[in-house]
């Protein structure tokens, strides 16, 4: 695939993309959030109700599927705009590193669940 | 140990997630003032820290997986569960992998000619030594196995003593971010190899803690994260050994 690179002449330009950037993260996760939760329920819903042996273990596993897809479509939203209008890229970026960081300071407030604890991997 | 730090008006501050907010503010000024006194336009710090920043969020939590096994991958796996401040971050390991690969990226994708890293390396170590302060204080993963060594400390629900192991940790990134400030301007240490070096140290010196921690032994008594430490020095000596061919050929012509 041949990208195409985008060359910023004015300030303007990049200010407009990296407000772009913000809007797209925002959006896509949000809208993604929204289906994401509706598949998966509905997954459940429909083939809960047909009692097949092992059916448990199929819900989860699509369940974890549609949770995973976010980080495939984020990642490649990330690469293919920093390959072509990084400032988009940097807008993106911009949203999630903001959110991840509000998060961490949230965090403060919370006993954080610890991952070896959670696999049992404490003897 | 004091998983609650303190108080504020009847809301407890919890020890983890204080250091941990601490150990990346500490970690970041650092960066700013050593890329000033590198040069560095903040037209290329800014991206990078912020790639950085948001590639090791992710590495740190999809390490996981590879550490702690596929019974943690409905969380690991799950976008959304990034944002949930009840879920800690992950593995520094991963972080540290994370932010390399997407701080490259973004040098690549501003189109920054050579490498800048280098300013990398003592915040992370400052950041880690902050950091894990914040791991002791709440006890975390247990500190460390059982020890009757003099400085072996108590920890709840336990009736043993165990090893201090965020405090080795952070001593460690101490005298070492005191060792990277000392090479910083050695003329071979440029270019990104200060940052390489420093991540080579620290996986040594992991590499030998894990026996003492209390993760995962995935298979000949060794786990995930040293398994991590072992790959991140063979590509680091894969790497030299290529650089000091080619610059042997360079030589020879």
């Amino acid at each position: 695939m041949n990208l195409h690179r985008k060359t910023y002449t004015t300030r303007g330009e990049k200010v407009a993309d990296f407000v772009i950037g913000i809007g797209i993260w925002f959006g896509i996760n949000i809208v993604l959030g929204f289906l994401v939760a509706l598949g998966a329920g509905m997954f459940a819903g429909v083939f809960g109700t047909l009692d097949a042996p092992g059916s448990e273990n199929i819900i989860g596993l699509v369940t974890m599927v549609l949770n995973c897809l976010p980080f495939v479509l984020n990642g490649a939203a990330l690469l293919f705009f920093a390959f072509t209008r990084h400032w988009i890229a940097l807008g993106m970026a911009a949203a999630f590193g903001i959110s991840i960081l509000l998060v961490l300071c949230a965090a403060v407030l919370f006993a954080g669940v610890c991952f070896a604890a959670l696999s049992g991997a404490i003897k | 140990m004091h998983p609650v730090l303190f108080e504020i008006f009847g809301v407890k501050i919890y020890a983890h997630g204080f250091f941990l907010l601490l150990g990346l503010l500490v970690g970041l000024a650092w960066l700013i003032v050593e890329a000033r006194r590198r040069r560095w336009p903040k037209e290329e710090v800014i991206p990078i820290t912020l790639a950085a920043f948001v590639g090791g969020m992710i590495g740190a939590r999809l390490a996981i997986l590879f550490f702690h096994g596929w019974e943690v991958a409905p969380i690991v796996l799950n976008f959304y569960a990034l944002f949930d401040p009840r879920i800690g971050p992950g593995s520094i390991l991963g972080g540290v992998a994370g932010a390399y690969v997407a701080g490259y990226i973004a040098s690549r994708a501003i189109g920054k000619a050579g490498c800048a890293c280098d300013a990398f390396a003592p915040a992370m170590a400052l950041a880690m030594a902050v950091g894990r302060v914040g791991d002791y204080l709440a006890a975390e993963d247990g500190l460390g196995k059982a020890t009757t060594l003099p400085w072996g400390v108590p920890v709840p629900g336990i009736d043993y003593l165990v090893h201090p192991t965020p405090l080795y940790d952070s001593a460690f990134n101490l005298v070492w971010f005191g060792t990277l400030i000392a090479l910083r301007d050695h003329p071979r240490l440029q270019d990104g190899n200060l940052l390489k070096v420093g991540l080579a140290g620290y996986a040594v010196f992991r590499f030998f803690v894990e026996f003492v921690r209390n993760n995962t032994v995935l298979v000949f008594g060794l786990t995930g994260q040293q398994y991590f430490c072992l790959a991140l020095l063979g590509a680091l000596a894969i790497y030299y050994a290529r650089q000091w061919r080619i610059a042997r050929k360079t030589v020879s012509a």
